[in-house]
């Protein structure tokens, strides 16, 4: 391995090491779910906006349990 | 076709604005998630892990899926018309004290100020005595007079005593100072909250019979919605509920404690006149206009009656449990009713 690689993956450790990938889809979920549990929108479009967005939470929460398990 | 789309004006006073804090909260999620999926497939190099790399394969997916549906809320929220976004910016506050103060000025310095009259008492045009109760907010609209006739008051007589339904036109924009009903009544309303319209309206109500303990539920087409707001909210009447349609609702306080309905079309430019909505009652249904129609053509009686028609199918829960409420079974008289001010 050269030095700059060596640099570059040194630096990469310590970028992923800085983020947590189950916490950002955590924050995720939960905004998800405040976006759902938004007050004062009624009818059909409401509907079909929760519709989509429980389901992309759904996926999230499934994902993030596999980022969890991965370590 | 846009569905009509109701909000809760203690919440949120106009689509746009659900509709772009939604808009808001996809492209953060869709911005939090592509982080994370980054972040996952740096992993996968860094420890040579595929299943990682699959993992961030699936995050991506799902990034694109909610950027797909934020395209489609972008989309709608594009669709919106300028009036609404005039709206939403009056929303803020930040003009609208001033055209108030100008309105004040206008109504204290105008020359009809001191030229005018006062207003004759209204005059009961016809009435028949077989009017049937309506059934619904649609119902109701259809029943708003035109030409010189300005209010009309059915009575139905129940076992609790007798109950009134009130309909009200909006602005005679043909009509001069010497009418109640002209376009300076709004002036009028929106500097002190009442006008010479709401007193021939109020004129026309104690010739009907309606009391301060009577049922009363008012129905009003632009001007006649704003009336309709402030007999509502002047605290001298029983009122059941009070629906507006093409309403430039801002131009007065609206009661904290009756159930309000709005109909607007976003291609209306007159409800945006009112500013923001005040008072924390009530409900706004926006409502697209089908075919589209814009300017002075969306405010019409005859376009709003049918997009009442939309919203009436759209058959909300919170909109029936009123309408079902309200019913009044038999026949009552219908009064109807123009005033001007006398020479």
């Amino acid at each position: 391995m050269q030095p700059s690689q060596n640099i570059r993956h040194a630096v990469m450790v310590i970028f992923v090491n800085l983020v947590n990938p189950t916490e950002l889809l955590g924050a995720a979920i939960a905004d998800l779910e405040r976006s759902v549990n938004r007050p004062g929108w009624v009818g059909p479009a409401r509907i079909a906006y929760d519709d989509v967005v429980t389901d992309f939470r759904s996926r999230l929460i499934a994902l993030a349990m596999r980022t969890q398990s991965l370590g | 076709m846009i569905p009509p789309i109701s909000v809760e004006s203690n919440t949120f006073r106009y689509t746009l604005d659900a509709l772009l804090v939604r808009s808001d909260d996809l492209r953060r999620v869709a911005a939090t998630v592509a982080n994370a999926a980054m972040h996952v497939g740096l992993s996968a190099r860094l420890n040579s892990a595929p299943e990682r790399l699959v993992l961030q394969w699936e995050l991506e997916h799902v990034v694109r899926d909610i950027a797909g549906v934020h395209a489609d809320l972008e989309g709608v929220i594009a669709t919106i018309e300028p009036s609404e976004w005039a709206r939403a910016a009056l929303a803020t506050g930040g003009p609208w004290p001033a055209v108030r103060r100008v309105s004040e000025w206008v109504l204290t310095h105008a020359p009809w100020q001191s030229a005018a009259a006062p207003w004759e008492p209204v005059t009961m045009t016809r009435r028949i005595d077989n009017a049937n109760a309506p059934r619904d907010f649609s119902e109701r609209f259809a029943r708003i007079p035109t030409g010189s006739e300005r209010v009309r008051i059915d009575r139905f007589e129940t076992a609790s005593g007798p109950r009134f339904e009130v309909y009200l036109a909006g602005t005679d924009f043909a009509a001069g100072p010497d009418n109640p009903w002209w376009v300076g009544a709004n002036t009028e309303m929106l500097a002190s909250g009442a006008s010479q319209s709401m007193s021939a309206a109020e004129s026309a109500l104690g010739y009907a019979g309606v009391t301060g303990t009577t049922p009363i539920v008012l129905t009003g087409h632009s001007q006649g919605g704003a009336i309709a707001l402030a007999i509502a909210n002047s605290g001298r009447y029983s009122v059941e509920a009070v629906f507006t349609a093409g309403t430039p609702a801002g131009l007065v306080e609206s009661p904290a404690n009756v159930p309000i309905v709005h109909v607007v079309h976003p291609e209306d430019p007159v409800p945006a006149l009112g500013g923001v909505i005040r008072g924390t009652a009530g409900t706004t249904w926006i409502v697209h206009t089908e075919p589209r129609a814009t300017g002075t053509e969306a405010h019409l009686a005859k376009n709003y009656q049918q997009s009442l028609g939309r919203v009436e199918r759209v058959r909300d829960p919170g909109l029936l449990t009123l309408e079902e409420r309200l019913r009044i079974d038999g026949h009552g008289t219908a009064m109807w009713f123009r005033s001007t001010l006398s020479e």
